[in-house]
């Protein structure tokens, strides 16, 4: 039985006057420092913001299923979209039985090693780009700024490593649907992304390219029509440059350059997904401004529990439901996470976007998006990206690092226009076709991360991907 | 709308809904884990129906059901051999076998004069006088001594619904294995569904008129209905390694290679394309691959470039990543023509009265390689490229030809019975001037043979056609008519003459011709030259404020120059042209967002110079020509002055100049797309493309869009642009493709 030592609102109060002072996260001890130290979150909270049943009033346990029965009693702990979704559109969440409490569960391994032991060591320099404050060089890996005390190093988090793994290729399925729920599209994409600074292994600079972030490639393999498209986008460190995009489109059957700031198209048909929403940091830091953080607080989060490395040959996800066909979700499986933040950004650099302000969710145990919506520029809201993520284990499945340790990473992601009613579900699987395997780490075999480079990662190999 | 439009409309809705409502189906997800050859196999293809419907119903000018000519009442006369002369005249006067001093052609042949004693004072021969012969097929009003008629052509101008359609099926599979090799193919095959909707000419129809057509024995597309889908050359009727192809189906490999990637360097060894250059449809650095202008010539959706055109050749492709910023890519492949659409097919533009030959196969081009390679930097908002083609030109020139055909002329009207009678004694003497050894037993057949003509229903009639069809070719009627004469020895020895630039000459002697021939079919060759392509072209993406329309704009240009290219002449001379040709291009590319709503507006302008050639690859020499009628009376091609003393070949003068403005504006996810191109020849012609595509699922998608073609835009001679030769092409586009 568990003895309530701080009233209901205590949480609340304190993690208000931390937005209100900028300080970092954290109830009854600083999150961070409790984590490094304990391994585990629970000395960092209360009870309160640890049980469901507590911020539900006994309305949501674990295990329960979370739709328009019981909606209103989590609506403060999810975004305004995904109300929606569950009470009007049938979409539903399962409460997973355990919660996460250790931190190894919550970053891939290299990654958490690195945000350790690099804790402290990052500063903004004058131009408000991210460095070593030692060397003024690029950072050195991991996340930056670990305690996240203010909207800015949230995101330079998100933004400084995507994929939290110094290469990441991620096989991908789109499930498209229409506003009547009906399945609209199909695509199978491969998105690669090589980080040449902000390693977590190896060299802290890659291939020598101390001026860049990373090297990052989308291609289609289906369906025909767009099999072949694809696109390069190589990103300078300086987070106030755009980054270039190169792009072969299979009826010229060559490699055409692209405006910098055409980031918020979709990049085929029919698809919700745009170069801005990639992980909720899809342009450059300081292309966006007006960044803060406007709160602190509980959230429900997709933490573990929907690798589906066991239960689907290709760890594909169908548990399709809802939606006017019970086709455009996918069901989650989420936990109460004790404090989330939430970040406002505007895109300033782009005065033309379609995005007036985005809300960016983002755990503050480890730093990773939770949710993110974005608000047209009348202010109403737009678009939802919903991700889950976790390690890959499923039951006795568990898909392994060089470490030994389970891979971590998204599994399944939704975008959804509310407005148009389009959704976009990611599955992030094993293989698409063409044989494409989602991987985390460079095979030697195929020349380690220049073979990756080589291969996925210049002109001439999107021009090589690329249709005939 | 007619019925046969109807159908079309019926059956294609019929497609659409079927394949859409079983879209949902193929939806499934498809497996991953195919292998082959222990590689990985992938595939995917696509289901296409598409029609072009005509909304002017006029058909090419270059074929027969499309002539201007057609059912129209034209008076002939023949020329006299025989002319007045007059010293001061431009019309050279020359010495006959009788020792006069004659200006040939100058005049036509009197009243109640039979032809044959003509013959008989001219040549000193001694052959009967021609009897009265009935009027033949087209002739009316005909003289006494069958040496003036009016001709009216019996071939009637029909109206075309449907120009073009095809069931198109796509299928690409592709092998990966983990060592870096890779297979990659494509297997396109179309099929056109009978000539349902078209307007087939067939010589068949016309073979009792002096036996028929006899190219059409020799060569598929001149035999019977219009070979669609068929590339035969002389002497091979499937040249072409990766296709198999005939008259309503093809089926080929744009596709068929096996690919080598070894860290930063990428081998190809196989059948495919390669796109060079950042403009688009302007092919300046494009220089690799013909075209196939086949299928919809290159009339399909403007944004789809020549997706579908772009010819495929055998041959190793390298490319080489040289550095983070450089790409070197050099190719080695066949040599391949461009491929122009079949005599009397939709979109021909060669008329159809001239047999064009091939020479691809003939030459051992085929055996040729063209190779080149290009170097392109790209340094952040600046890019630079530099390339180099030895190619043979896949436009290849064209000079007129032998015929080789030995069938007299018609002893059905009293010209071609006199001229037949007194062919042996002209053979003779041609014999023994230039050493040949025709026999003397099939009238002036073996003359002809030697000539560039051949005797053919559905040939050239009367003499206005002349002026008209050169003109619409670019060529020069007047020194293309000397050049036919005074390049052929056997055409000199049946009286024929260069008349330099007397017009009058040229119709009398034509109509002299024509009469005699009852209709003449010329025979020209294409044959394909050796030239080096040097490139060079540079970008930049401007930075402006941001969001504002100078922000971001895409600018490149590029230029090559190509030394000593040979081009066809515009007399058709057997020594080819040759000069030099430069290219300049120009292109601006602009995604603005007009709405938030919507996603960007793609907007493209581009500019194109070329010194020489217009954009088809014809001299601009040969450019703006009138036409001659006496008294302007006769006007075949509308917008194109018609009078005694017609501008012939003024050509353009600066070299060509076009332009094109393209919009691509999306709708929101993409699902719909609506898009206008232009294409302008600052000569006055103009190509409006409108259109939307519809996504309704991933899987479907349809195209509809409006090619809208003007060649006289600002009232001028239609003859000064090149849209002139598909300005009958108003159509209304639909594709409905479904994918997997």
């Amino acid at each position: 039985m568990h003895i309530r030592k701080y009233d209901f609102d205590y949480s609340r109060r304190v993690l208000m006057e931390k937005v209100a002072l900028g300080l970092g996260g954290g109830v009854l001890a600083p999150a961070w420092s409790t984590f490094a130290k304990d391994g585990e979150i629970n000395k960092a909270y209360p009870d309160e913001l640890r049980s469901i049943e507590a911020q539900t009033k006994g309305k949501v346990k674990p295990g329960d299923i979370i739709d328009t029965k019981n909606v209103e009693a989590v609506k403060h702990l999810i975004d305004p979209i995904m109300y929606q979704q569950i009470s009007k559109m049938g979409r539903r969440l399962k409460m997973r039985d355990k919660v996460t409490t250790n931190i190894e569960d919550m970053f891939p391994y290299a990654y958490l090693q690195s945000t350790l032991k690099n804790w402290g060591k990052a500063s903004f320099d004058e131009t408000g780009n991210v460095v070593e404050t030692a060397t003024k060089g690029p950072w050195i890996g991991g996340s930056a700024f670990p305690e996240c005390k203010t909207g800015q190093e949230c995101m330079a988090n998100l933004t400084l490593s995507w994929g939290r793994h110094d290469m990441s290729q991620y096989a991908v399925r789109s499930n498209d649907t229409n506003p009547d729920g009906s399945q609209a599209y199909t695509y199978d994409l491969y998105w690669t992304e090589l980080n040449t600074t902000s390693r977590t292994e190896g060299e802290p600079v890659w291939g020598g390219y101390k001026d860049r972030l990373r090297f990052q490639s989308v291609f289609f393999t289906a369906p025909q029509e767009q099999a072949g498209a694809s696109f390069l986008v190589p990103w300078y460190y300086d987070q106030r440059k755009f980054p270039d995009i190169y792009g072969y489109l299979p009826q010229f059957r060559r490699i055409r350059q692209f405006p910098a700031n055409q980031r918020f198209e979709p990049i085929v048909p029919g698809i919700n997904f745009f170069l801005s929403d990639a992980w909720a940091a899809g342009d450059p830091l300081l292309t966006w401004g007006n960044t803060k953080i406007i709160s602190r607080g509980p959230r429900l989060v997709a933490l573990g529990g929907n690798f589906r490395g066991k239960s689907h040959p290709n760890w594909e996800n169908h548990s399709f439901h809802g939606g006017g066909k019970g086709k455009t979700f996918i069901e989650f499986t989420v936990e109460l996470a004790p404090e989330c933040i939430c970040v406002e950004s505007e895109p300033t650099g782009y005065p033309r976007a379609p995005v007036g302000k985005k809300h960016v969710w983002v755990d503050a145990r480890n730093h990773m998006i939770v949710q993110y919506v974005t608000y047209d520029r009348r202010g109403e809201l737009w678009k939802q990206v919903d991700p889950s993520f976790g390690p890959q284990v499923e039951g006795d499945f568990v898909n392994k690092d060089r470490h030994g340790k389970p891979h971590w990473s998204w599994t399944q992601v939704h975008f959804h226009d509310i407005q148009a009613n389009r959704m976009s579900a990611f599955h992030h699987v094993k293989q698409i076709s063409g044989g494409y395997m989602s991987r985390y780490e460079a095979p030697a075999a195929e020349g380690g991360e220049k073979g990756i480079y080589d291969k996925f990662l210049t002109q001439a190999a999107i021009a090589r991907l690329g249709a005939v | 709308m007619s019925v046969r439009v109807k159908r079309w409309f019926g059956a294609t809705a019929i497609v659409i809904a079927a394949a859409t409502a079983g879209t949902a189906g193929a939806q499934e997800l498809s497996r991953t884990d195919r292998k082959l050859f222990g590689g990985d196999l992938s595939f995917n293809g696509q289901f296409r129906i598409e029609a072009a419907f005509s909304t002017s119903g006029r058909m090419s000018a270059a074929n027969q059901f499309g002539l201007g000519s057609n059912n129209r009442r034209i008076p002939r006369s023949a020329g006299n051999p025989v002319g007045a002369c007059d010293p001061f005249s431009s019309n050279a006067c020359e010495y006959g076998d009788t020792g006069l001093l004659f200006a040939p052609w100058t005049t036509t042949i009197d009243q109640g004069v039979n032809p044959s004693t003509i013959l008989n004072d001219l040549l000193n021969v001694n052959i009967p006088l021609s009897p009265v012969f009935p009027p033949t097929r087209g002739v009316e009003q005909l003289s006494p001594t069958g040496t003036s008629d009016v001709f009216r052509r019996y071939i009637p101008t029909r109206d075309q619904d449907v120009n073009y359609h095809l069931l198109r099926f796509e299928f690409q599979p592709t092998i990966n294995w983990p060592n870096g090799w890779s297979f990659i193919s494509r297997i396109r095959a179309v099929y056109n569904p009978n000539d349902y909707g078209y307007q087939s000419f067939s010589y068949n129809r016309y073979k009792d008129i002096n036996g028929g057509f006899e190219t059409g024995k020799t060569l598929r597309q001149y035999d019977g209905k219009p070979d669609q889908l068929g590339y035969e050359v002389d002497g091979e009727q499937r040249p072409l390694l990766f296709e198999y192809s005939n008259n309503d189906f093809m089926v080929d490999l744009p596709a068929f290679f096996v690919q080598w990637t070894n860290g930063n360097l990428t081998a190809r060894l196989g059948n495919q394309s390669v796109a060079w250059g950042q403009l688009l449809f302007f092919r300046i650095m494009d220089t690799a691959n013909g075209l196939d202008l086949r299928r919809h010539l290159f009339l399909d959706r403007a944004i789809e470039e020549f997706a579908d055109e772009r010819m495929s050749a055998p041959g190793l492709r390298i490319t080489w990543q040289a550095s983070d910023n450089i790409v070197l890519d050099a190719f080695g492949q066949q040599f391949i023509p461009t491929i122009v659409p079949n005599s009397n097919t939709t979109y021909n533009i060669v008329d159809s009265r001239f047999i064009l030959h091939d020479n691809y196969y003939k030459n051992d081009n085929n055996k040729d390689i063209n190779y080149g390679f290009r170097l392109k930097g790209e340094f952040g908002n600046y890019n630079a490229q530099l390339m180099y083609t030895s190619r043979l030109n896949q436009l290849g020139a064209i000079r007129w030809r032998k015929s080789g055909i030995n069938k007299p002329l018609p002893s059905s009207n009293t010209l071609g019975f006199a001229f037949n009678q007194a062919c042996p004694a002209l053979i003779l003497a041609h014999n023994a001037q230039y050493g040949t050894n025709l026999a003397t037993d099939n009238g002036c057949g073996p003359l002809l043979g030697e000539t560039a003509f051949e005797v053919a229903p559905g040939g050239l009639n009367v003499a206005e056609e002349w002026f008209d069809r050169a003109s619409y070719t670019k060529l020069d009627a007047l020194e293309g008519l000397a050049r036919v004469i005074d390049e052929f020895p056997a055409a000199t020895t049946l009286l024929a003459r260069p008349v330099g630039k007397n017009s009058v000459a040229a119709y009398n002697e034509l109509n002299a011709f024509f009469i005699a021939s009852e209709g003449l079919h010329g025979h020209v060759e294409r044959s394909y030259f050796r030239e080096d392509v040097f490139g060079v072209g540079g970008g930049f993406v401007t930075e402006g404020e941001p969001g504002s329309l100078f922000d971001q704009i895409i600018i490149n240009v590029e230029a090559t120059y190509t030394p000593d290219r040979k081009n066809t002449s515009v007399d058709l001379r057997q020594r080819y042209d040759e000069r030099d040709e430069v290219q300049a291009g120009l292109v601006m590319e602009k995604y603005h967002r007009f709405s938030t709503s919507l996603p960007a507006t793609y907007m493209v302008f581009q500019y194109l110079w070329q010194k020489e050639q217009s954009l088809e690859g014809l001299l601009l020499d040969g450019y703006g020509s009138e036409n001659y009628s006496p008294g302007g009376q006769y006007k075949l091609t509308k917008g194109v002055p018609t009078n005694d003393d017609p501008k012939i070949t003024p050509g353009v003068n600066g070299g060509a100049h076009y332009v094109v403005l393209a919009a691509l504006l999306p709708g929101p996810q993409y699902i719909f797309e609506y898009s206008i191109a232009a294409l302008i020849d600052v000569q006055g012609g103009m190509l409006v493309q409108p259109g939307v595509q519809w996504k309704p699922r991933g899987n479907v998608t349809i195209n509809a869009f409006y090619n809208y073609l003007d060649s006289d835009v600002w009232g001028n001679n239609p003859n000064k642009s090149f849209v002139s030769f598909i300005d009958f092409a108003d159509e209304f586009c639909l594709r409905f493709g479904y994918q997997f």
